[in-house]
């Protein structure tokens, strides 16, 4: 599907509400009173989609100083961040390039979300790693100020140890699941020889306990998967540093794909696609490519300002004006 | 507001866990149409537990003598000591009716970001119970949480060698359907699965 309409026209806008609806929270922003148009109580997103042959309602309802509600098919979920487990969603969005050019903490993020949703079990183990190192950290810090001691730290070095562990294993899984297929989605795309790469030490209680002097001065734990990087890599080249713009997107894209891919082979059910302004930056020819490969991935919605930028009829064709919805032309 | 006195009491209400400002206005002005009596009782309700119930000497549960009624009691079993964060939790226990061993109250868990250091739990009187009186085994039923685990693994450690210390199992609630367990229950309990 194509959404097409001027600059400021509310293209993106009609995507974020996709991803709420489908999703429970936005890509863009943590804070859900953002998403309520500025001066107004509340909002509602109600969306009748086709999941596989069976028909899926959502409802999710956002209100100033309330918590918001999701439903599925009526029955009231506990969280709106349910809907994660039972509608899966993948969004491209400009800002995206972060997780090839960003720093280290970008990509942990990205990757320990794509293990989640890949592993729906695993989801909270990059939390719950965050919460053990937390307290080691506070206890190393009580041990330098002489108000806790080594025996009370035990305990939290082996559960960050473990989940150290259990992260390093489970990150390791989500990356080899997802390399060779975002090596060859690179590939179509023109990004020969592109490559996913970690290395990381699995973190164990001897090993910390071996760095512990070092752990006390700095009053925080200095190894570990919390302090990993994923390298994205095109031959050699690292492409944080040695990539284009357009190698850098291209990543980022073939990141996806890769994603959506293991999303259906995972679940049975492909993901829906939200594209955002995905085509500005491609020559014809990818563009071509991208456009040809998407109908294999289910449903995919891409925004652009100008019809013309898809090389192939869209399926639909959703036009958006400012001030007013949008009209669906074909 | 209309009286300082109301003020105080909706300030004072909103103290208290689950209770926002608009809750505690309801509570506050039921409290006013109520009859006196039925106020006062409230009021001398929080004075009594407030004077009369203490610490149990021995296990630490609320009690209003010395000893609480499951240390006294002579039927119990006093070789087994079942290990939880808080009086709350031992009804829980006590409840099940399966439990016939004594307890031990840690007033909390292990928690390094909020302060809570061993020294701040009754792990001391814990172990004095151990070493004294003739204890053979330790269930450790803290909550299955992260700090709740952290204090299980360190008084796990400290008893190693000098009692069997053993851990509640986790695993799916009963009665319950699979479709609504969490991915987390429902992993924990097929890695933990038993052969029948």
């Amino acid at each position: 599907m194509l959404v097409v309409g001027p600059n400021g026209a509310g293209k993106t806008n009609l995507l974020e509400s996709l991803h709420v609806g489908t999703q429970g929270f936005s890509p863009r922003t943590r804070n859900d009173a953002n998403l309520i148009r500025f001066g107004r109580e509340g909002a509602r997103i109600a969306l009748h989609g086709n999941r596989a042959g069976s028909l899926v309602e959502l409802n999710v309802v956002l209100q100033v100083g309330a918590a918001k509600r999701a439903s599925l098919n009526g029955a009231r979920l506990q969280a709106a961040e349910q809907l994660r487990g039972e509608v899966a969603t993948l969004v491209f969005t400009p800002d995206r390039l972060v997780v090839v050019k960003g720093g280290p903490a970008a990509r942990r993020a990205y990757f320990d979300r794509a293990l989640g949703r890949g592993t729906p079990t695993q989801a909270a183990l990059p939390v719950e790693y965050g919460a053990a190192l937390a307290q080691r950290n506070a206890s190393l810090r009580g041990i330098s100020l002489g108000y806790s001691t080594r025996e009370a730290l035990r305990p939290w070095t082996e559960r960050v140890a473990d989940l150290g562990a259990k992260l390093v294993a489970a990150r390791r899984d989500a990356i080899a699941a997802l390399e060779p297929l975002f090596a060859a989605r690179a590939g179509e795309l023109g990004l020969a020889d592109a490559a996913l790469r970690y290395e990381a030490d699995s973190p164990s209680a001897e090993s910390l306990e071996a760095r512990l002097e070092r752990d006390l001065d700095r009053g925080a734990t200095g190894a570990g998967p919390h302090l990993d990087d994923v390298e994205i890599l095109a031959g050699a080249r690292d492409l944080r540093t040695f990539g284009s713009q357009g190698e850098q997107r291209l990543a980022v894209l073939a990141l996806l794909l890769a994603e959506a891919e293991l999303v259906r082979e995972r679940r049975g059910v492909p993901p829906l696609l939200l594209l955002d302004d995905v085509l500005s930056e491609l020559d014809p020819e990818r563009r071509r490519i991208l456009a040809e490969r998407l109908p294999a991935y289910g449903q995919a919605l891409i925004t652009t300002a100008s019809a013309t930028a898809l090389p192939v009829e869209p399926n639909q064709l959703v036009e958006v004006e400012a001030g007013e919805a949008g009209t669906v032309l074909r | 507001m209309v009286s300082p006195a109301i003020d105080n009491l909706v300030a004072q209400l909103t103290r208290l866990p689950g209770v926002g400002t608009r809750t505690a206005h309801r509570l506050a002005f039921h409290l006013l149409r109520a009859p006196k009596d039925e106020a006062l009782a409230l009021a001398s309700a929080v004075q009594d537990v407030k004077e009369r119930v203490r610490f149990c000497k021995e296990c630490g549960n609320l009690t209003e003598e010395e000893l609480c009624s499951i240390c006294e009691d002579a039927r119990r079993d006093r070789t087994i000591v079942c290990v939880v964060e808080q009086p709350v939790d031992l009804i829980s226990v006590e409840r099940t009716h399966e439990y016939r061993g004594l307890y031990h109250v840690l007033g909390g868990a292990l928690s390094p970001l909020d302060g809570v250091e061993p020294e701040h739990l009754r792990i001391d009187e814990l172990l004095g119970r151990v070493e004294r009186n003739g204890i053979e085994e330790v269930v450790l039923a803290t909550n299955p949480n992260m700090t709740g685990e952290a204090t299980a693994a360190f008084l796990a450690d400290r008893l190693r060698g000098r009692v069997r210390v053993t851990r509640l199992a986790s695993g799916l609630p009963v009665g319950g359907d699979l479709e609504y367990a969490d991915e987390v229950t429902l992993g924990r309990a097929l890695s933990g699965r038993r052969e029948i």
